[in-house]
């Protein structure tokens, strides 16, 4: 049997300084500025038309910007007097639907980026790439329209690691996926590409994809970066309501800060000595537990009635009359049956993040 | 209550398989003849030096013409559709309207301007010039309907643009190369007018003049079952090329226009090349024509038979064309609602039908006309008979992207609303289908408008459409007095032609029936 040169490959680091992107008279991307650490998975969510496809295709070199640079390893690919067009940057891309070759094989399609002279190693090649994204090699022979949706994907992204690229670009690949399809070829591909070791960017508009896969998450709006950072610090500490609003669920109460506490309806629920006067606080909704109030028991925390409950399956929404404000929606989960009419106590765990009022 | 839907309608049936019937009389036609005539005859006929000089001439024509065509319609497209090149969709019309010069008149036009034109090399000039959009209107269609996410993968798997253009635009283009190139076939086979202007003999020009000079049955009856074989070769191939492949793009992903390359220095180039293609495929043309209209001044117009021939080339047009399109419906009926072996059949016997030449579908009804129903010798009811077997295919292939597209979840919510399933589908269904059908009209009204052949064959006594007298003009090498007829077949089509031209851009495509 042939001996296979192992296929090593070389993460690159990629770093955008003041890109910006404009088609015809509007202005798609402003002033980005995003560096992605050598072999990190970097994922950029944003709601459709924030510019994040955009952003994306300026990477692998469909595009070029207007402004600002872009450096992929060692090499400016995209800036004043440069543009390196994509065939030159030896940057993998998997496209939304995977862009497999209608015409070609699975084989034929995840051979087609191979140098000259690893042709001779072709089929070795290919059943190691295949096996490397979990796919039986007896699809090779298969044609693309054969195959479902997630087998694609993973076609694609065999296809594009063939070139042992030092920068992986994903634009939404799971989004034509099924739920349950989708988590799973998330994982997996995911898995292949920590293995391999390859500087990872991913867009997407799906929260949960945003916070699972990557170690950096960048979230862009209206084609501005709005915050760079990791899933737990853009969930746990956003910088502003809208960022908050779109990583997860939230539950807001009118505050008031004075003398560097933070006072709302829940009690003193954060301190910050920057505000003054009336503020909001958010809750993620895990931080609100409630428990049903037992009469003569004094079980700590602030007492609230139940207003309505709406059953959800997994959880359900209820409606809670608190002194002071104007009702609370808290989805909790389903395990205990409330009434309306009921009263409960609410604790709450962590502090509250305080943004000034509107 | 009626539960149309799941029952195959009878009378649908019927009256699909009457005319798939009628279809099947030019194929039986040579059969019977060769056998009537038998072997000993027919191979004294066929087997002759005449026969094989045919046959040399009609493969080298077809050989020679169809790659060229290819190669040129290929170019031509990807030049309009995928670069930036100033006025490319000036380029674009332009490069339709040789659809719009019937090749004889194309031929006339050639003639005009380079009178010594004749032989093989002439006849692949004047058929590539007349036929090259065939190949270009079908390209540039699949070219607006590919993905360009899969061109950019190529690119970022480290392709240089001509690298995608050669391994992954080129391959997915092969549908369209073939079933243009097959339509071209079967073209230089079947025509006449524009071979016999520049004496170039083919089988069809070999057998128009057989018929015409000595009525000679069995010589042209034996030319024709060789010139059917041709055909049918042609189709095989063609179907044999295609193969099982499916091209259609996999994804569902936001369509994108594809993007275009800057030609730089070899913009030079690409203007010279569309420039000269214009101008020999619609300037010389046209200048011809202008030419005698500008020296025959307006007496030309005061022919007595213009207005004559007008009249009736639109008469046989508009008729024909709505004969076709209403005997086309139940076939394309069947193969929407109803797909299996049934439709299948029915619809490809009336495909084969119409890739013979008309010629030969000529030949078989004169035959079968005088020999089991005199009456209708000579009568303009063949002639549209003949039309309809030539051009169904058109109306079909239209009628049928029409269909697919009506949901029958309208139909059905008409239903529920308390409607007749018969009114309906005429209220509900038939309004969609309407611009289909009129396309599909549109498109047999321009072949019967620039029909010369069969007619020729057919026409009762009297006959006068402009392809007719413009032929007639030519024979008395009265240049002057065709020009008015020609410029007549020219504007006619130029209408049909435009319509070919906007649906190659849109997403439905109609165009591999010309």
């Amino acid at each position: 049997m042939n001996e296979i040169e192992p296929r090593t490959i070389e993460p690159r680091t990629i770093v955008m300084t003041g890109v910006g992107k404009r088609y015809g008279g509007t202005s798609v991307l402003e002033s980005i500025d995003l560096s992605v650490p050598t072999g990190s998975k970097t994922v950029i969510v944003g709601s459709s038309g924030s510019g994040k496809t955009t952003l994306l295709r300026l990477l692998s070199g469909f595009d070029f910007p207007d402004a600002g640079t872009i450096r992929i390893g060692a090499d400016i690919v995209a800036g004043p007097g440069v543009a390196i067009p994509a065939h030159r940057r030896g940057v993998g891309h998997v496209a939304q639907d995977g862009a497999l070759f209608p015409h070609l094989t699975v084989g034929q399609n995840v051979a087609f980026g191979l140098d000259r002279h690893e042709r001779g190693d072709r089929s070795a090649i290919v059943a190691e790439l295949l096996d490397l994204v979990s796919l039986d090699p007896a699809l090779t022979s298969r044609r693309p329209d054969e195959l479902s949706g997630g087998q694609q994907q993973r076609v694609a992204l065999a296809r594009a690691m063939a070139r042992k690229p030092g920068v992986m670009l994903l634009d939404e690949p799971f989004s034509s996926l099924d739920t349950g399809l989708r988590a799973s070829t998330r994982e997996l591909v995911s898995a292949a590409l920590t293995a391999a070791g390859i500087t990872t960017v991913l867009v997407t508009h799906d929260r949960a994809e945003a916070l699972t896969f990557g170690d950096q998450v960048a979230v862009l709006r209206d084609g501005r970066l709005a915050q760079v950072g990791t899933p737990t610090a853009l969930y746990c500490s956003p910088t502003d309501l809208a960022t908050a609003r779109f990583l997860g669920d939230v539950v807001l109460l009118e505050a008031n800060a004075s003398a560097g506490q933070v006072r709302c309806p829940l009690g003193v629920v954060a301190r910050c000595t920057s505000l003054n006067g009336g503020c909001t606080a958010l809750f993620r909704p895990e931080q609100l537990v409630i428990d049903l109030l037992v009469p003569g028991v004094d079980a700590g925390g602030i007492v609230a009635r139940i207003a309505a409950a709406e059953f959800q399956g997994s959880s359900q929404l209820l409606t809670l009359e608190i002194a002071g404000t104007s009702g609370l929606e808290l989805p909790v989960a389903s395990g205990i049956h409330y009434r309306v009419g009921d009263e409960v106590t609410i604790r709450t765990i962590g502090d509250a993040i305080v943004f000034p009022a509107n | 209550m009626t539960r149309l839907r799941n029952r195959t309608p009878g009378a649908i049936i019927a009256m699909a398989t009457g005319v798939s019937l009628l279809g099947l009389v030019p194929l039986g036609y040579v059969v019977v003849t060769a056998i009537a005539t038998g072997a000993p005859a027919l191979s004294a006929l066929v087997f002759r030096p005449r026969v094989a000089e045919l046959l040399a001439n009609t493969a080298a024509l077809v050989l020679i013409t169809v790659p060229l065509c290819a190669l040129v319609g290929v170019a031509a497209a990807w030049l309009v559709e995928r670069t930036r090149l100033a006025g490319g969709r000036a380029f674009a019309i332009l490069l339709v309207v040789p659809l719009a010069i019937p090749a004889f008149v194309n031929s006339y036009g050639w003639v005009s301007a380079v009178p010594s034109l004749n032989g093989l090399w002439s006849g692949v000039l004047v058929a590539g010039l007349s036929y090259f959009p065939l190949v270009y209107l079908p390209t540039v269609a699949a070219l607006r309907r590919l993905d360009p996410a899969v061109e950019e993968s190529a690119r970022s798997l480290g392709l240089s643009p001509f690298g995608v253009f050669l391994r992954v635009v080129l391959p997915q283009l092969r549908l369209p190369i073939l079933g243009g190139s097959l339509i071209i076939g079967l073209h230089l086979l079947s025509e006449y007018g524009a071979f016999a202007m520049i004496r170039f003999d083919t089988f069809t020009t070999a057998i128009v003049d057989q018929f015409r000079s000595t009525f000679n049955g069995p010589a042209a009856n034996a030319l024709a079952g060789v010139l059917v074989l041709c055909c049918l070769f042609l189709l095989v191939g063609e179907s044999g090329a295609r193969g099982g492949a499916r091209y259609a793009r996999i994804g569902s992903g936001s369509a994108r226009p594809a993007g275009r390359s800057r030609l730089g220095l070899w913009s030079p180039v690409a203007y010279l090349f569309l420039g000269v293609l214009v101008a020999l495929s619609v300037a010389v043309p046209f200048a011809s024509v202008a030419r005698w209209l500008v020296s025959g001044g307006f007496a030309a117009w005061s022919d007595r038979y213009l207005l004559t021939a007008l009249g009736q080339t639109i008469g046989y047009g508009l008729v024909g064309a709505v004969v076709t399109c209403l005997l086309a419906f139940p076939i394309a009926f069947l193969a929407v609602r109803f797909p299996g072996r049934v439709a299948r059949v029915l619809e490809s016997i009336n495909y084969v039908t119409s890739s013979l030449p008309g010629l030969v579908t000529a030949l078989a009804f004169v035959t079968v006309a005088i020999r089991l129903v005199p009456a209708l010798y000579q009568t303009a009811s063949l002639v549209i008979v003949v039309y309809l077997l030539m051009f169904l295919p058109r109306a079909i292939v239209n009628l049928r992207s029409g269909l697919a597209q009506v949901p029958p979840g309208l139909e059905e919510a008409a239903r529920s609303l308390g409607r007749h399933p018969l009114v309906a589908f005429s209220t509900v269904t038939l309004k969609f289908v309407m611009p289909s059908a009129l396309a599909g009209s549109s498109l047999v009204f321009l072949g019967i408008v620039t029909e010369l052949t069969s007619t020729l064959l057919l026409a009762p006594n009297g006959t006068r459409t402009l392809a007719i007298q413009f032929w007639s003009r030519v024979n008395d090498v009265d240049y002057v007095g065709a020009a008015p007829y020609a410029s007549l077949m020219i504007l006619l089509s130029l209408p049909v032609t435009y319509l070919l031209f906007a649906r190659s851009r849109s997403e439905r495509a109609a165009v591999n029936s010309l």
